[in-house]
């Protein structure tokens, strides 16, 4: 089921890369994807166990666990390379909300974060990062909001850039942003989020 | 078949179509004079069961309570039904490039005849911006659809109808191409 949710990501338009990753943290463990296995065609072969109670993890274990340890309630996180997101990354821009939907699910803004910036602090108001690699960085408290949360931030970057066309997008102010991402997050989706634990089990 | 299937076909049709990601959007569909089906709130349309789709009055937005609620812009979509007899069936989305015109706050004009015909419109036009799920979102929307079968929500999306569930799937499928071939052919303005 977990695999099929990620396949949602390449019918929204973002192509696979090899550079993907892909990490679900559960009962205290960490499932991380091996360099290079791709997106569409993963299978529980091409994931890691990574031991959590251990030294000697890598940068990239260290900072995803960090994260699934600062933010309980998330179990997936996906990092992708859609192509707005990684022309936006190139202009190391962070983006306003400009959308409803991008302030609901991805937060404050669509934020720019530079190799040593503190992940996990960055994502107390918003569940995307833009990253200097020009990766797009997700969490959710389900795959499938990993999921929705990667392809509406990939929808903003590109309405951002196209909006251009038509005189520029609009933001939403921030008090009206914090409280759609709090709403969000704390009433209107609690249900699907039930459903689809229920699904996953 | 059976009308919440109709409803929850229609909403898998939106994710297959790339015209909607998630749980954003909402369907509603007109039965006898005074009430319509609507889609839950804040659910996931694979998630959905038929049982999950909702009968609520247009006149008192009451609705039988069967553990969900009822879309919370249920107001909108019985607004327009209450003030134009000849539309049965709304559909709320939120396709990339319609999303761009509501993101730039800039309406759109409609040269090609068939689709004025099809949209009841020359220029789909923008409302003003009021928070999701806010009275003053339903009465924006209203106010800035007139007798328009498509509305652009600013930062928001976009609200399209039709006397069919059929044909109002058909508005929004054609006004984000439509969307898409100005966006395609448009130049930055500087």
């Amino acid at each position: 089921m977990i695999f099929t949710h990620l396949r949602r990501i390449t019918d929204g338009g973002i192509n696979p890369s090899k550079k993907d990753t892909f990490a679900y943290f559960a009962n205290n463990k960490l499932f991380l994807s091996k360099e290079g296995a791709l997106r569409d065609s993963l299978s529980d072969k091409d994931f890691d166990i990574v031991n959590t109670e251990t030294q000697g993890l890598s940068d990239k274990q260290a900072n995803i666990l960090k994260i699934f340890k600062e933010h309980p309630d998330k179990e997936a996180l996906l990092i992708t390379y859609p192509d707005n997101a990684k022309k936006l990354a190139a202009t190391k821009q962070s983006i306003p909300p400009i959308l409803d939907d991008m302030a609901q699910v991805v937060g404050m803004s669509l934020k720019y974060v530079s190799d040593n910036y503190e992940y996990s602090k960055a994502l107390k108001w918003r569940n995307c990062l833009l990253l200097s690699d020009g990766g797009l960085l997700a969490i959710g408290r389900t795959v499938e909001e990993a999921v929705v949360a990667t392809l509406v931030a990939e929808k903003a970057a590109m309405c951002y850039f196209e909006a251009n066309k038509l005189g520029g997008a609009k933001a939403i102010n921030k008090l009206r942003s914090a409280l759609m991402f709090m709403v969000y997050k704390n009433k209107y989706s609690k249900e699907n989020i039930k459903r689809q634990k229920e699904r996953i089990i | 078949m059976d009308i919440q299937e109709k409803i929850r076909d229609t909403g898998i049709r939106l994710l297959d179509e790339n015209l909607v990601q998630g749980t954003w959007g909402n369907i509603s569909l007109r039965v006898e004079t005074d009430y319509m089906y609507v889609t839950p709130s804040g659910l996931d349309y694979t998630l959905l069961k038929p049982e999950d789709i909702i009968k609520v009055n247009i006149h008192t937005l009451k609705y039988q309570n069967k553990g969900l609620k009822p879309t919370s812009e249920k107001g909108i979509h019985a607004g327009i039904l209450k003030a134009r007899k000849e539309i049965n069936a709304l559909i709320h989305s939120h396709p990339s490039a319609c999303s761009v015109f509501a993101a730039a706050h800039k309406p759109l004009i409609v040269i090609d005849k068939g689709l004025q015909t099809l949209f009841n419109t020359d220029i789909i036009n923008c409302t003003k911006y009021a928070l999701p799920s806010t009275h003053g979102l339903t009465v924006n929307t209203i106010r800035a659809m007139g007798n328009a079968n498509a509305v652009f929500m600013v930062n928001h999306g976009v609200m399209c109808c039709g006397e069919s569930l059929e044909i109002a799937f058909e508005v929004l499928k054609q006004l984000e191409k439509l969307a898409q071939l100005y966006l395609k052919n448009a130049f930055a303005e500087r």
